[in-house]
Parts: structure tokens; sequence; C-alpha cells
């Protein structure tokens, strides 16, 4: 005992002088006493002892318990209870206030000094905790200042790089420098999305993520999200598809900048993990209890819909991100959320990644008041879904859509690998009022071709199985014999929907009318606009016809290629088409499980020296990786390999 | 001269490629499992790769791996260590561990730390005896 000063609040005037004097035997300093709770309180702040020594019972308003809170509360010092008083109420109350000691009186010297000295140790050790956890939450506020302060700087600079990138863009007119660029840009978007993601987190972490709202177009958004993962989805030979509900081609209020984040980073995940196959984004109204749900559809998920909607009374939209891709065990599903959480590490790791994803989506979708479900096959692929309430803005295009479509246009055939598509379309056509058919395989499509009245347009998506073989013959004039045996096309024009934007050197159907493209995702108003034109396009070209037919030819002894294409291109184009055809282009490369190395070998040797002498360096490369991939039989790799070369085609002008 | 990269980012490949036609013909694949079967094309058509570019990170199988295996490749067809194709391994992280390994274990000529520059290559390639300053 270093002579610790000690307060004693005690009413008896008596029992101060007994304590008094056995505190000072004890080598305590004592040094005041007080009779009342309002005087023990101010005593202490003005004399700031080590200890107090507090009776329970005093005189006056305040009793020993409430001083103590209060005293605890102005200078941080350990009180002991010094009382007779010993029944459960009072001592239930003592407990619960946090006091540093208990002691019934009468007590002995012993006693009370065991319980000082513990009592102050206890407190001190209690201190620096508390002091430590202070300072450990600093230094975790500074570090999450600094974090956003840096990446602030970091993107600074790189909005300079990105920008800049973009301008020289529009200037650069050779093929080989722009691909250069967009690399560039590429790079520096994903590096920017990188730091937003970190930036994002450290606002997580500071608890100071906030929603900013304002008015955006649904459709709109779905198309910049999609462009961001289109490119990387294109390398690894995936489908990106979209199917976005006729009633979801609409304006909303809410924060377009998270769920942008959220849907870019499911969708970049569902591509990071998908070696094969694809990757789907599903946008439609979430049902509500009552309304006719689908068979399988968990109740689960339909009390999250009644129970958003209830809360906010605004529409809820439902976002499901699924890929074909290797799965989360059931064990890790929950573990994926975690930040910093990747399913493989080393240096083998094929992907990339900050481990932060997730943990933002989910963080972002409480943000908005949502629900996220995440379910998974390991090895068959995963499924995320994400359900948030957005007000609709009215619309003010909509009776726009809901006009007939131009006479001349008679029905709509689609090929698509996907039903979702194939009924959204239905539901369009019948607003419009033109006969529909949706097919899913080459020959479904040519056989509705047969029969079609004049008038018809033909809807396309590129890249599934079968759309290279439909393009192929449909080229060699397939479409042009009518029903009627006019000999005249029943087809209108072609409409191709495309998960990416190429130049605008899209390929053509000179036998089936004019060809236009739409980008996923689908809108009605797009797909409207572009059957609107493809009529009056058609029109046009009737009446110019001789004329047109004219110009062309003389266009044609001219030189040919005037449209800007580089000399390049063309050989490449050429040069594709050639090895398709000798490749065999008729084979099922996509479906069948065989491979036919021993021919398709020499063929790609071939040409891989060609395009070697052409300077074609992408086309060269991949057919070198092609070579590689046959010798080892990576069937897996051929494939997309193959498919890749026959998009690099398809994307090229044939004529 | 040929070189064969081996890289499985496609910015990185693409501005390797770019930087080697300066000196010669580039053959890319990437990952160390395709790596491995380009050194062994290479070898076949008795037009061996006159230096390997190694990213140590890669999906299926990582540089170091590759870098063993083609070492064993060697033995097996009877090279001599002296010559022994050098091998440039490249790395995103400045790590010891990795590059010690690749050193010491894998015989790895040299390495270089991503962002890859011109001057990098140039330097290695000298070192290398293959081009003179």
């Amino acid at each position: 005992m270093a002579g610790e000063s000690v307060l004693i609040v005690e009413d008896e005037p008596i029992v101060v002088l007994d304590m008094k004097s056995r505190l000072r035997k004890l080598g305590y300093q004592v040094v005041a006493d007080a009779r009342t709770g309002e005087e023990a309180v101010s005593t202490a702040k003005e004399l700031r002892p080590d200890v107090v020594l507090m009776d329970i019972q005093l005189e006056g308003e305040m009793d020993g318990i409430d001083a103590a809170e209060e005293i605890r509360h102005q200078i941080d010092a350990p009180v002991i209870f010094v009382t007779a008083n010993t029944d459960d109420e009072t001592r239930a109350r003592a407990k619960t206030s946090q006091a540093s000691g208990y002691i019934l009186k009468p007590f002995n010297e012993r006693e009370i000094e065991v319980i000082i000295e513990m009592a102050l140790s206890k407190h001190q050790a209690d201190r620096e905790l508390r002091r430590s956890r202070e300072a450990a939450l600093k230094a975790v506020k500074a570090q999450n200042e600094f974090v956003a302060n840096m990446t602030h700087e970091l993107r600074t600079p790189l909005n300079s790089i990105i920008g800049m990138a973009e301008l020289l863009r529009s200037r650069i007119q050779d093929r080989e420098a722009g691909e250069y660029l967009d690399i560039l840009r590429q790079s520096s978007t994903t590096l920017l999305s990188i730091i937003n993601g970190v930036l994002d987190f450290s606002k997580v972490e500071d608890g100071k993520m906030q929603r900013h709202e304002r008015r955006f177009d649904l459709p709109a958004l779905l198309s910049r999200v999609l462009d961001q993962v289109a490119v990387q989805a294109a390398n690894q030979g995936l489908r990106l598809e979209c199917e976005l509900s006729p009633d979801c081609a609409c304006e909303l209020w809410g924060d377009e900048h998270k769920l942008q984040q959220i849907l870019v980073n499911l969708l970049s995940n569902a591509v990071k993990f998908t070696e094969e196959g694809r990757v789907r984004l599903v946008v439609r109204r979430a049902r509500h209890k009552g309304d006719n749900a689908p068979a399988g559809e968990s109740a689960s998920g339909l009390s999250a819909v009644s129970a958003l909607s209830a809360a906010s009374a605004a529409p809820v939209f439902e976002f499901e991100v699924s890929d074909t891709g290797i799965g989360i065990p059931a064990a890790q599903i929950e573990e994926v959320f975690r930040p910093f959480a990747q399913m493989n590490q080393g240096s083998t790791r094929k992907q990339g990644g900050t481990g932060i994803g997730l943990t933002l989506v989910r963080e972002m979708v409480e943000v908005m008041g949502g629900t996220i479900e995440l379910q998974s096959d390991l090895g068959a692929g995963s499924e995320a879904r994400v359900r948030l309430a957005f007000n609709t803005v009215a619309d003010p295009h909509e009776h726009r859509l809901h006009a007939a479509l131009p006479e001349r246009i008679t029905s709509l055939h689609l090929l698509s690998a996907s039903p979702g598509r194939i009924r959204h379309l239905a539901e369009w056509c019948e607003l419009w009022g033109v006969a529909f058919t949706g097919h899913d395989s080459k020959e479904a499509i040519l056989q509705a071709l047969q029969t079609a009245r004049p008038g018809a347009v033909l809807c396309l998506e590129t890249g599934i199985p079968g759309y290279e073989a439909l393009r192929h013959e449909l080229q060699c004039g397939v479409g042009r014999e009518s029903a009627d045996g006019a000999g005249a096309s029943p087809v209108l024009g072609v409409v191709t929907i495309r998960s990416i934007e190429r130049d605008d050197r899209s390929r053509s159907f000179p036998a089936c009318g004019n060809t236009r493209s739409v980008l996923e995702p689908l809108r009605v108003e797009q797909l409207r606009n572009v059957l609107t034109g493809l009529a009056a396009e058609h029109d046009t070209k009737e009446s110019n016809h001789d004329r047109e037919k004219h110009d062309r030819r003389s266009q044609h002894r001219e030189g040919g290629r005037n449209d800007g294409l580089s000399d390049k291109a063309y050989a490449e184009g050429r040069l594709l088409r050639a090895f398709l055809e000798a490749a065999g282009r008729d084979v099922e490369w996509l479906s069948g499980d065989r491979i036919d190395s021993e021919t398709l070998a020499p063929v790609v040797k071939r040409f891989r020296a060609a395009a070697e002498n052409e300077g074609l360096s992408e086309l060269s490369e991949h057919l070198f990786r092609l070579m590689i991939a046959l010798r080892r039989d990576d069937n897996q790799t051929v494939r997309r390999l193959l498919q890749y070369v026959e998009r690099l085609c398809d994307e090229m002008v044939d004529d | 001269m040929r070189f064969l990269v081996a890289e499985d980012d496609f910015g990185s490949r693409r501005l390797l490629q770019a930087l080697l036609r300066e000196w010669g013909t580039c053959d890319v694949v990437v990952d160390g499992e395709e790596a491995i079967e380009a050194f062994r094309l290479a070898w076949e058509e008795t037009a061996p790769y006159d230096v390997l570019f190694l990213d140590i990170m890669m999906p299926r199988m990582d540089g170091q791996t590759a870098l063993k295996r083609i070492r064993e490749i060697e033995r097996e067809i009877g090279i001599e260590e002296l010559d022994q194709v050098p091998v440039v391994m490249i790395t995103a992280l400045e790590d010891p561990k990795n590059v010690i390994e690749a050193y010491y274990r894998g015989g790895a000529a040299s390495y270089i730390v991503k962002p890859v520059a011109r001057e990098d290559i140039e330097t290695q390639l000298m070192k290398l005896g293959l081009i003179s300053g």
C-alpha cells in the first residue's frame, strides 16, 4: 500500500471515525468523508480519490448506488460498497452498478485491505484495456481514412489515363495501335474498379456507406454492366446472356451506382469462376404472395419479397446471376461473403482478385434494404439472387411502345438458346399484334422460313450453337425462296442480338434484306425502333432498287472495299473463312465429343504459318495455342479456341 | 531469335509480344502446361527457343513447375547444363521466396518484376549475351 487516497461516504459519524482510524492504521490516506450522495459526488470531483468506500443507504435523494454510478462516470475511480444492508434487491442493484467490491459491516482490517487492493489493481487493468481498445479503434479509423485518401489519390491520375486513352481511341486509325489502346483502356478500367472496391470497402468498415438515389434507366444501366464484363466473357469463350422482362424496361428511382456495382461484381465473379458454358443475368419483377408462383419457388423467397415490398411499398425487382461454373461447396457459401476469402490460393490459382467483391455486394444490398441469396452446386454452377425495391418513374414513352409495328412486318421468327428470351419476345409481339415463333435449332427456324409470309423478320442471337451454320446457309440463299414460290425472299430483314459491340461492320445477310444488330440487354424500345427502321429501309430500297443496284455495281468496279477496312482486316477475314472451310465448318465442334486432331492439326499448322506471314498476330496466337491444345488432347481448350476463331470470323465483314 | 512467352493476362501478353518483336519472333501460351508442350514442339521441329519468358502465377500450372518440368525434359533429351534454354521469370510480386526458388531449384536465368519495360528486356537479353549493347 502506497498511501492511496480514500474517500469515505457514510452518514453515521461513529462508523466514519472507526473506519478512518482503521484505514490510517493500514497506511491509507483518508482525504475526506461525505454524508450524502450529492456531497460524495462533489467531493470526489474535487479531490479525485484513488478509491471510494460507499455506504448504500444514505440520507437525501441520492443513495450510494446512484452516487457510485455518478462518481465512476465523473472521475473513473473504483467504488467499493460498505454496507450492512443485504436484501436481495439492493444486492442485485449493487451487482449491476459495476461496483469494484462489496463488503459487509462489520468488517475486519484484513478483509478491507484485500478488497481495496483488488479493486485498485482490477480497476487499473480495466483502464489499460479500455485505453488500448480505444487506441486500436482510433488506429483502424486512421487506417481506413488513409485507405480512403490513398484510393482517391490513385483515382485521380487513373482518370486521366482512362480519359486520354478514350480521346486517343477516336483518333487512331491503325488497327494494332487501336487494339493496344483498347487493352490500355480495359486494364485501367479494371484497375479503377479494384480501387473503387477498396474505397467502398473502407467505407463499409467505417460505417459510412450511404445511399445516393436518383432517377436512372434500368436497361441502359444493364447495358453498361454487360459492357464491363463482355470482353472477359468473350475472351474465355463464354456466352453472356441477359433476359430483361418487358415490365422492367423502365426508369427507376434508386441508387444506380450501387446497383451497377452489385451486378458487375456478381457477373465478373460468375465469369471468373466459369470455364465453359454461359453466364446469365435475368431481371424481372419479383412476384408477391398470392400471385401465381411457378413450381419450385421457395416459400422463403416469397416471404422475402412480401417483407421487402411491405417495408417500402415499391415494386421489388429481382436480379438473378447464374453461371455454369465450378460452384461453391455448401459449407463455404457463407464463407465467400467474408472479406478477403478466396477459395483457392497459391501460384496456380486461376482467379485473381482482392477477395472483397462479395462482401461489398452484401453490404450494398443491405444498405439498399434488399436481400441476397446464394445457391450453388459444386461443379454445376452458382446462382445469386438479389431482390431490391425501386420506385418506378412514370414512363412518358410507354404509349409509343404499345403502338403497332409498321404493317409491312408480318411476323417475327426468333432463334435463341434462351427460353426466357423467347417468352419475352412473344409478349412484346402480342403487344404489337405481330405473329411470333421462337426456335432453338437451326432446322426449326429454316422450316419456319419456308412457310413464312412476305414481311417476316428474323431475329438471331449470335454465338449460340447452330448460329454459324444457320448464317452460312442463309448466306447461300436458303431464305430466298418464298412460300408462294414467287421467287422473292419472304424475309424483310435480320436483327442480330449481340452481347458485345464490335465495329459497325456487322455481318450482313444479303439474301435476307437488311441486317441490323441490337445489343444486350434487348430492350423493347430498341427492338421496336430497329424493326420500324427495317421496314422503312425496305420501302426506300424498293423504290430505289434499280438505281442502287447500279450504284453498287460501279462501286464494286472502282475497287470494292471502300468501307474503311484495312487490307489487314480484309486479309484476316479471308484467311479466317478459308481456315474454317478447310477445317470443315459443318463439323459440330461445339457439341461433339470427338475432335479429329489428326486431320485438324496440319490444317491449323498451315494457317498459322499463313497468319504469321500476313502479320495477323492475334489470329496467329490463337492458332498456335490450338496446335498446342491439339497435341495435348485438351479438347476443352480446342473447342474454346475454335469457338473463338469462329466468332472472330463472325465479326469480320465477308464481302 | 525465337521467344516463348507464357502469361495468362491478356494485356501483359500483348505487351511482351509487342516488345519482343524488336528482337525476334514470339510464340505465346497462357499457362505452364501449354508452355511445356510448346517447348516440346519446338524441339521436335528442331527450332528450339532462344529464351523463355514464364509468368510465375498462372492457372493450371504455374511458372515454377513448368520450369522444373522443362529442365527435366532437357535432361531426358540429353542437353548439357550449359546449353539449357535461358528462362526469365516474370512476377508481379517482388517476392524473394518465389524468385529464389526459381533461381536455385529451377535454374532460371533471371527475373523481371512487372510492369515490364522495354529496357528490362533489353538488359536481360544483353546479360544473356544474346544481343550486344
